[in-house]
């Protein structure tokens, strides 16, 4: 500081301000810089997230507070069939959508990650899904499950192969496959795209040490690229679980949760408790029910990132 | 000689392995997306018929949407504005408390940062359903029900975590080196920040502003759970709207959404360079 100041005298007959001491000190600014990120967490996402589970133990209505009703609102959706049914459908939507999104999306990446023709344009079309709204691609899949117009019945019936049209989203199974395909048609790109980076930081010279050495192909993607791309697989399938578990927009647009609640997933569930029927308790009761196997998702997620630190030997975050 | 003709034989099967995989990629991906071109290009009577092309198309349906002369699209512009209004509000904040909130942590290295950090990280797995219910009771509380900045600050609060992260592992491979140099030649921190780091983590807070912008141009859920007057809402709002109608004017809502759609589409093909790379920096870091 003196050495610093030498060449300036005039500095010294200022007072040093607490203005000045700001600017220097580094912890005082770095609390400055952090403060408006620590606001909006505690303010937005760490009050609602309390608010959210304190809401599932009292018997708040929408426009009213409530009072502490302990685990009441558990006790009645343990009785309530409709619940159940909607975390089986939870579950057969996560299970079967991420297991076909992942099994595509990994074709693609290995596919996309070889010299084609054209490649920049595949890579392009891929992603169309991902980014176009959400919403808009529920109106679009609304109208291609449409019972009366829908093209698939349509070409299907040209070919000869049914003889009357598919009620697609007005049937139990065919409504809840329905939706499962549109969540898989949505969720490619992701799986896809995130795969192809990891696969491109493979280096090349392996694959060319494993040829000489006269590995198949299969063993080339088992023996080298699996293993090297299972750390980046377990954050894609984790992402890609959760995404899929907490889906509400998709559903919501397309079937409200219909016909007959075949399709509710907790997320649209919880809504239609808490908003539509006014009951926030309960609704925050069946998000609540959610964390369970959000943890379950990020465990997963956590050991498939230890096992990439034994596998390289030293520590990376 | 006969590398060329293993290499040739070699290129026919990826090419055939192309067609194969192809051409049912391509259908299966442009199938819905071309289905809503084909409504909005078609006159009402003849969007039912079936055809892979329509007869006579049309752009009619275009500016019926743009003089909004239609009941649903009263407040089409307005509505268009809205989105617009939000999508950019939220960039603009997530990445300036963000970029705040990652230099403090992986620069100034201050106390603490880390384990915020890490419950940063931990709030990316509470998903936006699960906080939707609390959310709407929270804005309630701050009295920020129906107005706009209720949902701007709920999607800044669903990127922030997200975009911390991103720059925290951004800034971090930069070298210290640099950040040394400039403290030696006399850098205050803040000079630091504005004239070193700024700069160098720019492609980072492309892909980051970008995803914020999608992100809130793209939501449901909040938009139609925070906001509910007709002028106030935003465009998605607005087309789910269409679908409680028994006569949806299927055309109409085609054409809408196919505006809707093109913003994204193009900003994500104009910094789909930095998305990709800026976005799986943490996750690929080798």
């Amino acid at each position: 500081m003196a050495l610093q100041t030498q060449g300036k005298p005039t500095r010294e007959f200022r007072d040093v301000t607490a203005w000045d001491r700001l600017k220097v000190n580094k912890n005082w600014l770095g609390l400055w810089f952090m403060l408006p990120a620590a606001a909006f967490l505690i303010l937005f996402l760490a009050y609602p997230l309390g608010l959210g589970i304190w809401l599932s133990f009292t018997d708040a209505r929408l426009g009213r507070g409530g009072e502490f009703i302990g685990l009441e609102n558990y006790d009645f959706l343990r009785d309530d069939p409709i619940f159940w049914l909607s975390v089986f459908n939870t579950l057969l939507y996560t299970s079967v959508a991420s297991i076909i999104k992942f099994a595509i999306g990994l074709y693609l990446a290995l596919l996309l990650n070889e010299n084609l023709p054209f490649k920049a344009i595949i890579r392009a079309i891929v992603l169309i899904p991902f980014i176009v709204p959400t919403v808009l691609s529920a109106i679009a899949f609304w109208w291609l499950f449409d019972p009366q117009f829908s093209i698939i019945s349509w070409s299907l019936k040209k070919m000869g192969l049914i003889t009357a049209n598919i009620d697609f989203l007005g049937d139990v199974w065919n409504a809840r496959w329905s939706v499962i395909f549109a969540n898989i048609w949505r969720g490619v790109p992701f799986v896809a795209i995130t795969l192809l980076a990891g696969l491109q930081t493979v280096s090349p010279s392996l694959y060319e040490a494993a040829t000489i050495d006269g590995a198949t192909s299969w063993q080339r993607f088992r023996f080298i690229t699996y293993p090297l791309l299972t750390p980046i697989i377990a954050v894609v399938m984790t992402f890609s679980v959760l995404f899929t578990f907490t889906d509400f927009q998709l559903i919501w647009v397309m079937t409200r949760g219909g016909p007959v609640n075949s399709t509710h997933l907790m997320a649209t569930f919880s809504y239609q408790r808490a908003i539509m029927s006014g009951y926030l308790g309960e609704g925050a009761a069946i998000s609540t029910a959610m964390i369970p196997f959000l943890l379950a998702a990020i465990l997963v997620s956590w050991f498939g990132l230890q096992r990439r630190k034994w596998q390289q030997g030293g520590d990376n975050d | 000689m006969r590398e060329s003709h293993i290499a040739l034989l070699r290129a026919a099967s990826t090419e055939a392995k192309l067609l194969l995989i192809g051409i049912p990629v391509l259908v299966w991906t442009l199938l819905p997306i071309y289905h809503m071109f084909l409504f909005a290009i078609s006159p009402k009577d003849s969007a039912f018929s079936g055809k892979l092309w329509p007869d006579h198309p049309t752009l009619r349906n275009f500016g019926i949407v743009f003089r909004q002369e239609h009941y649903f699209l009263h407040h089409f512009w307005e509505q268009l504005w809205n989105s617009l209004f939000i999508a950019l509000a939220t960039g603009a904040l997530t990445l300036t408390i963000a970029t705040g909130a990652a230099f403090a942590i992986s620069r100034l290295k201050v106390k603490g940062g880390r384990t915020v950090m890490n419950l940063a990280l931990f709030t990316y797995f509470i998903p936006a359903a699960f906080l939707a219910v609390p959310m709407y009771r929270t804005m309630g509380v701050y009295g920020l029900l129906n107005s706009q900045w209720s949902l701007i600050i709920a999607m800044v609060t669903i990127a922030t975590p997200y975009a911390i992260w991103v720059l925290k592992q951004t800034s971090d491979n930069l070298p210290v080196e640099l950040d040394e140099a400039a403290v030696m030649d006399g850098a205050s921190p803040m000079q630091l920040f504005r004239l070193v780091y700024l700069p160098l983590i720019a492609p980072a807070l492309v892909a980051i502003g970008t995803y914020a912008i999608l992100l809130a141009w793209n939501e449901y859920l909040y938009a139609f759970l925070l906001l509910s007057k007709d002028t106030a809402i935003t465009l998605p709002v607005a087309l789910g709207n269409f679908l409680s109608a028994d006569d949806s004017p299927w055309e109409l809502l085609m054409t809408t959404g196919f505006v809707y759609a093109l913003p994204p589409a193009a900003i994500y093909y104009a910094f789909r360079r930095y998305m990709v790379s800026g976005l799986t920096a943490g996750a690929v870091k080798s």
